[in-house]
């Protein structure tokens, strides 16, 4: 019996989520609502609250740390950044996943 | 009202909560604090009935969120710094190589390392893993081969006897140890 798009999603992310947390603060740090709106766009989270438990592991693991920012008329926010481990997580996968998914769509393609 | 205190804002997080129980307690307390904060933040501009209710919908059902965490008992992979998996085996090698020349120093020395591996392997994940394997198994290597030259060593000296050197024994005992047809030297 095939699998549901949503249970194959759930594999294909396990591997992956992390790493496009990590890349979205590659450039700066970014607040809760700003990066689950970012990471929201298309297929990658199955919801914004999804990331949360995943940006709790990231802070465990000592890949992502949080600062609290005063902000202009509002509450302070906490703000989400990389570590350096991160920040080398993130080059390794970066290496490692192009091979990769060349080579699955490669694969894909051959009829 | 305060965004917190609105009916539904805090029905949906005493529900993340409650969903949360079975997840690592970092984790939940984490996921929890954080979805406060996004709702917080989220409603801060804008606090309608409408504006509530979209946010709680992209936020997502919390059997969702809970589903993204880790289950309670799960071995953590703990940022376990690189260089002491490998000093660990930097001490078995050396353990291994000084067996024959200073076991004094070798024995302690791989059994340090052999509990320092043991320690680690409980948090360790991926190379860190085989590394300390490989610190197991020089330690092992070391205490065998420790062991080994200490027997040979007790034979060795238990050997001169019939030279007349070494210690006071019983002969019947040592009769047994040779052979019968060993002379003992007057």
């Amino acid at each position: 019996m095939p699998p549901s798009p949503e249970s194959l999603l759930t594999q294909l992310r396990k591997g992956v989520l992390e790493y496009c947390v990590l890349a979205r603060l590659r450039s700066g740090p970014a607040y809760g609502v700003e990066l689950a709106a970012a990471l929201s766009q298309g297929s990658l989270l199955a919801s914004e609250g999804s990331m949360y438990p995943l940006l709790s592991r990231l802070r465990k693991q000592g890949w992502v740390e949080t600062s609290w920012h005063e902000s202009t008329g509002g509450p302070p926010r906490r703000h989400y950044s990389l570590t350096a481990e991160g920040r080398s997580a993130l080059r390794v996968f970066v290496a490692t996943w192009g091979p990769f998914s060349a080579d699955v769509a490669a694969m894909m393609e051959e009829s | 009202m305060p965004v917190l205190r609105d009916p539904l804002v805090a029905a949906y997080l005493a529900e993340l909560d409650q969903a949360l129980a079975g997840a690592d307690p970092r984790e939940r307390s984490d996921t929890v604090a954080a979805v406060r904060e996004h709702l917080a933040d989220a409603l801060a501009g804008e606090h309608t009935r409408g504006r509530v209710a979209e946010v709680l919908a992209d936020l997502g059902p919390v059997d969702q969120i809970a589903a993204a965490a880790t289950p309670a008992g799960t071995p953590t992979p703990v940022a376990v710094p690189v260089w002491r998996p490998r000093l660990t085996l930097v001490m078995a090698v050396a353990s291994l190589v000084l067996v024959v020349l200073i076991p004094v120093i070798a024995v302690p020395l791989a059994l340090a390392a052999l509990v320092l591996a043991a320690g680690q392997l409980a948090w360790a994940r991926g190379q860190a893993r085989s590394t300390l394997w490989s610190a197991v198994a020089a330690s092992t290597a070391t205490l065998v081969a420790a062991l080994i030259l200490g027997l040979t060593l007790v034979q060795a000296t238990s050997g001169t006897l019939e030279r007349g050197e070494g210690q006071m024994v019983d002969p019947e005992q040592v009769q047994q140890h040779i052979g019968p047809d060993a002379v003992f030297a007057p």
